[in-house]
């Protein structure tokens, strides 16, 4: 492992720490902007004392200063602790804990779907870029990329979840009866679960994918080296897959890291849509029910998967162009 | 001797949105075995899309002429099938271009490009082809090939990136290189060393080379006849010492006027007046008439290519004809 | 037909439609018309759109929602180009210390996926009105474009000739306002065409959720969601208004297309 490798890790590391703090100072200046103090919101609630309203404020230390509330904020955040659920009366830890693994998978597949799909569209236009294939593709991907996901969701629950009944119409297993599979049986159910929610999330991610891979291929094709390779006498597929498409990929691998925020917003949707555990659902609910610690708790992580995401899809591009390894 | 090319009635227009625009209008030339043979020119007389032509590389919005023709070893270039067209680029021509940083892929190593040139003329294992790729920089002038070869090319300096490529061009031991303006992206020092190095190359091998460029100091050091193109026709085509001694067209005097000297006093140099037209719209009648100081009516229309000495042909009306009248 | 000129026609079909709903629609969107014998029909004459599992009907609803959505896209995206292009400006004028707080509050914004940025305000809100999701989107739409605008201004700021203007004294804010603001004009109206397609699904997802606009006021997220329950038996109640968003953000992206090979030669 070369030092130049460890450098850009170390500090990009370090960068996203801080714009994770960053997130989570933005979010306390707005718990605090709000007129009241965060429990205002429950001061409403009929069931709530006003002398344990004052108790919760003493225990939470929303009498003092507020400077003091901020770094002990931190200091409970870097130790893990994001407090307690309000509605769920359990740490946010502890929800989230159960919740992030879904997300996780869901986003995971999506991006495979994406990338899939989204390549192989961009690519196939690209190559026949100014035919009637080209511009037919064109009107899907831009109606897609149009269509919101919720939608789009409901269309696929809607035709191959209702109508055709070839997929389960919500939720990440079955619930009666995956306790009783067997090991395969129940990748299978979980696959079966994950399909739609990830083919919903993943297309509509495709229609961009594909936009953008598009151009990308036209950029390179044009490039002097292309038409020099054709000059040294190499045969066309070489000079397609070797040269136009291996640079036409590296900033598509770029992409991967900009479309993470995307996929997680669509999460939210596609997971409340579908019933899927994950994250995102757990944050919606929690915003009915008014449950401000999940939900900022929520974004802080999403805040954290997409700096790592970044950081992965900048290591990505920096192994397929070499251009990138010598800068800082 | 049969000429190894020929090249006879090439025309080539690009679809633009002002209209086609003849870039290449009408142009033949041939080179001999061995030969060397400058195209000389400004930037938009049609020398680089003359080359292009050569191996069938231009851009889909480019259209020949319907009597173009180009004879390379007495095969139709342009009757080749794909198979056959493959073969012929980096195989018996072989050419290298302007910006060699561009034409090296950023992304592959100098090795992986010179054996992937070797191996796609020749049916040669990876060791045998990387000894063959060794060899080939070693030629070429460049030290520890063995390095190099894992170097990617934006780690080379831009000679070393025209010698790398020159390498892969020469790697099925062309009978002609093409080389469109090899040295206008390098510095003084360099130029002059990749000069010497062609010139070198093409004796030891004797391989023919149509060298384009704009500077006549170029094709001064290195030619053996030399064409001068202007507004896409070639206006001026002969043996090196006779253009020099002797140049019988306007437009190729200017060129030679508006060199700057080191001998004699210091004084402005003549530049010729005006401005290269646009291929869209070019003048009638003689093509470098507004430009001209000595145009008289004849120039209304455009003169042929007439003979000026031995081997020696201008199209100007001047070498064969007097105005009359008042000079 | 050229990308603009499709989307434009679009966009002004839609406006029109948006500001006429009152006039077009038959019946009061909110009314419901007979609280069993209408439920989920299909479409017809009197309700060319059919009626929804509240008897309303869905045409008067889809054109009252295309007033709430656009409206409140255009009003947000307004807000998002007001703020966002004066924190540009300052930012990348000032320089220093302010500037760099005020772009890692743009870095940290735009770490978090947008929908989060918009769900932690609508977390502490206590009575979400439309006011207030217009201020919600738009506050949380700015980031982006004031990365853009401070791009402009510092390389506007560098050039000889601003540098000229300010030392013979002009005053910053004519500067600015001649010389920086024509010139990024054109990359922000793409941005903000791009914007509007963006906070129409943006409003429409949490409406979806029921995180939007209250009830009764339609909004075409709504909608949807007020059809998913009936998906099978009653397709046309989601698909109109998903059909109507569709056809909207398309018109946007469309314009905003157009307009980028217009105004912005340097985007590719």
């Amino acid at each position: 492992m070369d030092t130049d490798l460890i450098r850009f890790v170390a500090g990009r590391l370090l960068q996203g720490a801080l714009v994770v703090l960053g997130v989570a100072t933005l979010v306390f200046v707005l718990l605090h902007l709000a007129p009241g103090d965060p429990l205002t919101v429950l001061s409403d609630a009929p069931q709530v004392a006003p002398e344990a309203l004052r108790q919760v404020r003493r225990d939470f230390g929303l009498d003092r200063p507020i400077g003091e509330q901020y770094v002990r904020y931190l200091a409970r955040l870097v130790q893990g602790d994001l407090g307690v659920s309000i509605t769920q009366h359990r740490p946010v830890t502890t929800a989230l804990a159960g919740a992030i693994p879904h997300t996780l998978l869901l986003a995971a597949a999506a991006l495979l779907v994406d990338f899939a799909v989204g390549i192989g569209i961009g690519v196939a236009q690209g190559r026949r870029a100014g035919t009637r294939t080209d511009r037919l593709l064109s009107v899907v991907t831009i109606t897609l990329y149009a269509t919101p996901v919720f939608a789009f969701g409901l269309l696929l629950l809607g035709v191959f979840g209702e109508t055709l009944g070839w997929f389960p119409l919500g939720g990440s297993v079955d619930p009666i009866r995956h306790a009783g599979l067997s090991v395969i049986g129940r990748a299978m159910d979980r696959l079966h679960h994950l399909a739609l929610p990830a083919l919903t999330l993943g297309l509509v991610a495709a229609a961009y994918t594909a936009r953008h891979q598009r151009s990308a291929l036209l950029d390179v094709i044009q490039q002097d080296f292309v038409r020099a390779a054709r000059g040294r006498g190499l045969a066309e597929h070489a000079v397609l897959v070797r040269h136009a498409l291996r640079n036409a990929l590296t900033p598509t691998i770029t992409l991967a890291g900009l479309a993470l925020p995307a996929l997680l917003s669509g999460s939210v949707l596609v997971e409340s849509v579908f019933g899927w555990p994950g994250m995102g659902r757990l944050a919606a609910e929690a915003i009915g029910r008014r449950d401000y610690p999940i939900v900022t708790a929520a974004a802080i992580f999403a805040a954290a998967m997409v700096v790592v995401g970044n950081l992965l899809a900048d290591l990505a591009a920096r192994a397929a162009d070499p251009r990138l390894r010598s800068v800082r | 001797m049969t000429p190894l090319l020929e090249i006879e009635h090439l025309s080539v227009s690009f679809a633009t949105r002002a209209g086609p625009a003849r870039a290449v209008d009408d142009v033949a030339l041939a080179i001999a075995p061995g030969e060397t043979v400058t195209l000389v020119g400004e930037s938009g007389c049609g020398k680089t899309v003359t080359a292009l032509s050569l191996l069938r590389l231009l851009p889909a919005s480019a259209t020949l002429g319907p009597a173009s023709r180009i004879r390379f070893d007495g095969r139709d270039v342009l009757a080749l099938d794909r198979e056959e067209l493959r073969r012929l680029r980096g195989g018996a021509i072989g050419m290298v271009f302007q910006e060699p940083a561009a034409s090296l892929n950023p992304v592959l190593t100098i090795g992986a490009h010179v054996v992937e040139t070797i191996q796609a003329h020749d049916d040669v294992a990876g060791a045998t082809a990387r000894t063959r790729a060794r060899e080939l920089l070693a030629t070429v002038g460049l030290r520890d090939p063995e390095r190099l070869m894992a170097r990617y090319p934006h780690e080379l300096s831009g000679g070393m990136q025209q010698r790398a490529y020159l390498a892969m061009a020469l790697a099925a031991r062309p009978r002609l290189l093409i080389a469109d303006e090899p040295t206008t992206a390098l510095d003084v020092t360099t130029q002059a060393q990749i000069l010497a190095l062609l010139a070198d190359l093409t004796g030891r091998l004797g391989m023919a080379m149509l060298l384009i460029t704009h500077n006549l100091g170029i094709a001064a050091a290195v030619a053996d006849r030399v064409a001068v193109m202007y507004a896409g026709r070639i206006v001026e085509l002969a043996p090196r010492a006779a253009l020099f001694a002797r140049p019988a067209h306007p437009y190729t005097r200017g060129l030679l006027q508006a060199a700057p000297r080191l001998d004699g006093p210091a004084r402005p140099t003549p530049a010729i007046p005006g401005a290269v037209p646009s291929a869209t719209a070019w003048p009638d009648g003689c093509r470098f008439r507004p430009r001209c100081g000595h145009a008289w009516e004849r120039c209304r229309t455009e003169p042929g290519l007439a003979e000026a000495g031995t081997d020696h042909v201008a199209r100007c009306w001047l070498v064969t004809e007097r105005p009359e009248g008042p000079a | 037909m050229t990308r603009l000129q499709v989307g434009s026609g679009l966009v002004g079909v839609l406006l029109l439609l948006a500001v006429l709903a009152p006039v077009l629609a038959t019946h009061p969107p909110h009314v419901q018309l007979d609280l069993d014998a209408l439920r989920n029909a299909g479409p017809s004459l009197t309700h060319p759109l059919g009626t929804d599992p509240y008897s309303r009907d869905l045409l008067s609803r889809v054109l009252h929602g295309a007033r709430v959505s656009l409206g409140i896209a255009v009003l947000a995206v307004l807000v998002a180009v007001i703020v966002g292009v004066t924190v540009g400006v300052v930012s990348g004028w000032a320089g220093g210390v302010l500037d760099a707080v005020l772009m890692r509050i743009v870095d940290a914004a735009l770490a978090v996926p947008r929908l989060f940025t918009v769900l932690v305000p609508l977390a502490l809100w206590e009575h979400v009105t439309v006011p207030a999701i217009i201020a919600i989107l738009g506050g949380t739409g700015w980031f982006a474009m004031s990365r853009l605008v401070r791009a402009e201004v510092r390389a506007a700021r560098a050039r000889p000739w601003v540098a000229a203007a300010r030392a013979v004294g002009v005053p910053p804010i004519r500067i600015v306002a001649r010389h920086l603001l024509p010139n990024i004009a054109g990359p922000v109206i793409v941005v903000a065409t791009m914007g509007i397609g963006q906070v129409v699904l943006l409003e429409a997802g949490l409406s979806y959720l029921g995180l939007g606009v209250p009830q009764p006021l339609p909004s075409w997220g709504s909608i949807i969601a007020d059809g998913q329950p009936v998906l099978r038996a009653a397709p046309w109640v989601a698909g109109s208004a998903g059909l109507a968003l569709v056809a909207t953000v398309l018109a946007f992206t469309l314009v905003g297309d157009g307009l980028r090979e217009r105004l912005d030669p340097r985007a590719s």
